[in-house]
């Protein structure tokens, strides 16, 4: 998997989750940045990206996505040490 | 087909149907925490566009059922209802059932307790074997707390609730000598169920959900995902809540819809492989090796299904000779002939048969469920009746059982001992419609010698007079649905009196099928709150005979004038005359739908010729 390809699920899943239009998040996007962002919708989060991508997300790696880009490197991490 | 477009389509557009398909499409594709959040909202909308009567549910639990909701509200949007939901946390059950508070504030329709054995029993959970002395008292204490929450939760409340069953332990050292030492962990648990069980048996309106069997179906490792239970507190595992939600839905949906009635089973390839008439009894597969095997336990099933309550019909296109021959042949297969309420062995097309059938019992054909191997008999079924539950069942005979049950309205929150004789009473119903058809009324109905009890209700006939409110549609004056715990009420009240009315005849015992519910209005006068009646003993007279009753203890009361009110619904319209017919008058300042009578002028109605009435409170 690409790290386009998990950019466009990271996309995806924030477009479900939180009722935005496609692709109007940004790398920067945090949960100070979008007040939906809490506790909850981290659990939804990392729940929709383990089923979408089909990895495992650590306690540690999910208290460091801080933002999307930090979701992105720790996803396309885990998904190149998976295969 | 972008299901996600679909959706949002219908739901913009207000299309109910075209919503449930594509949510229900759009999470067969792709289920999922994201895509089950996105249902969610959309549907919310869509509910709330069309003001739907929101179906108020609130959970209990043990741990955080936060993220239940997502999957609750699709499973519930899917069942047809619009969910409003509460969840009350972690150690929050106890108080919130013993004592008045955000439960009373949120009015739940139903209430369903979750608990997890490592929050409520953590000495079991965790450390049996160390716990010492302790561990009994734990369970104990947990089972004292139960009793007396739901206690306390009675006096304030009627609405129905669900205890659920714990899960089986996560196995540790003791598996493999759990069983043959004591304390035995999964002991200790079997023992916590069955005292639920009792529990529950032993209150009404007080239901079990079985939250084990549900975890067992999908397995323990997948339910619970040990790090992020810890972690984040997720006691559920994500992936786990859409099977949640839909158990939940459907065991409310057992306990809010009235249940079907009757299966209409083929014969050829649906309780057998092979066709009676070309193979002949001896080649058809039932019993014995695979595909037999797999039939004869559908058929087990089947023969379950019928002791629980629901009656069976066979609908085929064959032989009658041919049909009986292959039920003689394999005397030994689960189903026998006789099992059969009715049968219509015969190459009229099947729709007809099942009207005919529902004739014959005083069924409506929307209790119906049709069962067929042949997709075009489906279709044609589902053309001409489709208030009939069709189930086609293709491809292996070893899942016909699940694809029955997953056809919906099968399910049943309680047994009542009406439910357990009620196929039986069927055959009563066929004998007696045989008889009226061959004399005039009035010879009919002295011949059936009818006997009606009158009096007021046990303490063990209240699940069926819950029973009665909630699914009497017919004969039912007023459509007030009453409840368990306020069913208790009245009966605590002195100024209603309920009375029940139960029958026999020369063919069989139909049970308790009336209930009048009388509330005193002033020194003079009395008003009829509730009168219904089943309408499988309807038409013998015995309604009418009901209400005499009624008025004679009303002026024995010396009550001048008794009130009856109709109150209109879609279903029934048969009763809108009722009073006028038994002599009431329009009230003069009652408006629409209000009747009276004065007992004075009048005398009660004559007693019915040919009703035996008993009135004693040790009347059967």
């Amino acid at each position: 998997m690409t790290r386009d390809e998990i950019d466009q699920i990271i996309q995806e899943v924030f477009s479900d989750l939180f009722d935005l239009p496609p692709n109007s998040i940004t790398s920067q996007t945090s949960p100070d940045t979008l007040l939906e962002w809490d506790s909850l919708a981290h659990v939804q989060l990392v729940a929709s990206f383990e089923e979408k991508i089909g990895v495992t997300i650590s306690a540690e790696n999910q208290v460091e996505m801080l933002n999307v880009e930090l979701i992105g490197d720790i996803l396309h991490d885990l998904k190149s040490q998976n295969t | 087909m972008n299901w996600r477009d679909e959706l949002r389509n219908c739901c913009a557009g207000n299309d109910l149907a075209g919503a449930q398909k594509a949510a229900a499409a759009l999470l067969e594709n792709e289920p999922g925490t994201a895509a089950t959040v996105f249902a969610a909202r959309q549907t919310a909308r869509l509910t709330e566009q069309l003001q739907m009567p929101e179906h108020r549910v609130a959970i209990l639990s043990s741990f955080t059922a936060d993220l239940l909701e997502p999957a609750f509200a699709v499973s519930e949007f899917l069942a047809g209802r619009r969910l409003a939901f509460q969840s009350i946390s972690y150690g929050q059950w106890y108080a919130a059932l013993a004592e008045e508070g955000p439960l009373d504030e949120f009015r739940p329709d139903a209430t369903i307790l979750l608990l997890h054995l490592e929050d409520v029993v953590p000495l079991l959970a965790h450390r049996h074997l160390s716990a010492g002395a302790e561990l009994a008292g734990e369970s104990d204490r947990l089972i004292n707390a139960l009793g007396d929450a739901l206690g306390k939760f009675r006096e304030r409340t009627a609405t129905p609730i669900f205890l659920s069953t714990f899960i089986a332990a996560a196995r540790g050292i003791e598996r493999h000598f759990d069983r043959r030492t004591q304390p035995s962990r999964q002991g200790a648990i079997d023992s916590l169920n069955a005292r639920i069980g009792e529990l529950a048996a032993g209150n009404p309106g007080v239901y079990v959900f079985d939250y084990a069997g549900c975890v067992t179906d999908a397995g323990r490792r997948q339910w619970f995902d040990p790090v992020k239970a810890h972690h984040v507190g997720m006691a559920v595992a994500a992936p786990m809540l859409p099977r949640l939600a839909h158990e939940l839905s459907e065991a409310l949906k057992a306990l809010r819809e009235p249940r079907r009635k009757l299966v209409a089973v083929d014969l050829d390839n649906t309780l057998w492989q092979g066709i009676v008439g070309e193979d002949g009894p001896e080649g058809i597969a039932v019993g014995g090796d695979y595909p037999g095997n797999a039939f004869s336990d559908f058929q087990a099933f089947l023969a379950n299904l019928r002791a629980s309550g629901v009656a069976l019909a066979v609908v085929s296109k064959n032989n009658l000779a041919d049909a009986e021959e292959a039920f003689k042949h394999h005397s030994a297969m689960p189903l026998a002939w006789q099992d059969f309420t009715a049968h219509r062995v015969n190459w009229s097309d099947k729709s007809s048969n099942l009207r005919d059938i529902a004739a014959a019992l005083s069924l409506g054909t929307d209790s119906f469920v049709f069962v067929d191997d042949n997709p075009l008999e489906c279709d044609l079924v589902r053309n001409s009746l489709p208030e009939v539950t069709v189930v086609h069942l293709d491809g292996a005979p070893s899942l016909f059982v699940e694809k029955v049950l997953s056809a919906g309205g099968l399910y049943a929150v309680a047994l009542t001992e009406e439910d357990r004789v009620r196929v039986d009473s069927y055959a009563a119903d066929m004998a007696r419609t045989e008889l009226a058809d061959s004399t005039t009324p009035e010879e009919f109905f002295a011949s059936l010698d009818l006997t009606l009890t009158v009096r007021p209700p046990r303490d063990g006939e209240i699940e069926r007079i819950v029973q009665l409110f909630a699914k009497t549609n017919q004969f039912n004056l007023t459509t007030k649905r009453y409840d368990a715990a306020a069913i208790e009420k009245l009966r605590a009240d002195p100024a209603v009196r309920m009375l029940i009315a139960r029958l026999r005849d020369r063919y069989g015992d139909y049970g308790l099928i009336g209930v009048a519910v009388t509330v005193e209005r002033d020194a003079l006068t009395r008003e009829i709150d509730s009168l219904i009646f089943s309408c499988r003993a309807l038409g013998r007279r015995a309604e009418e005979a009901l209400l005499g009753e009624v008025e004679k203890d009303t002026r024995a009361d010396g009550v001048r004038r008794i009130i009856g009110r109709y109150l209109p619904t879609k279903k029934n319209t048969q009763v809108a005359d009722f009073y006028p017919a038994q002599g009431y008058l329009v009230s003069q300042c009652g408006g629409e739908g209000v009747f009276e009578k004065y007992l004075d002028n009048e005398p009660p109605l004559p007693a019915y010729g040919n009703i035996t009435i008993l009135r004693g409170t040790d009347s059967p």
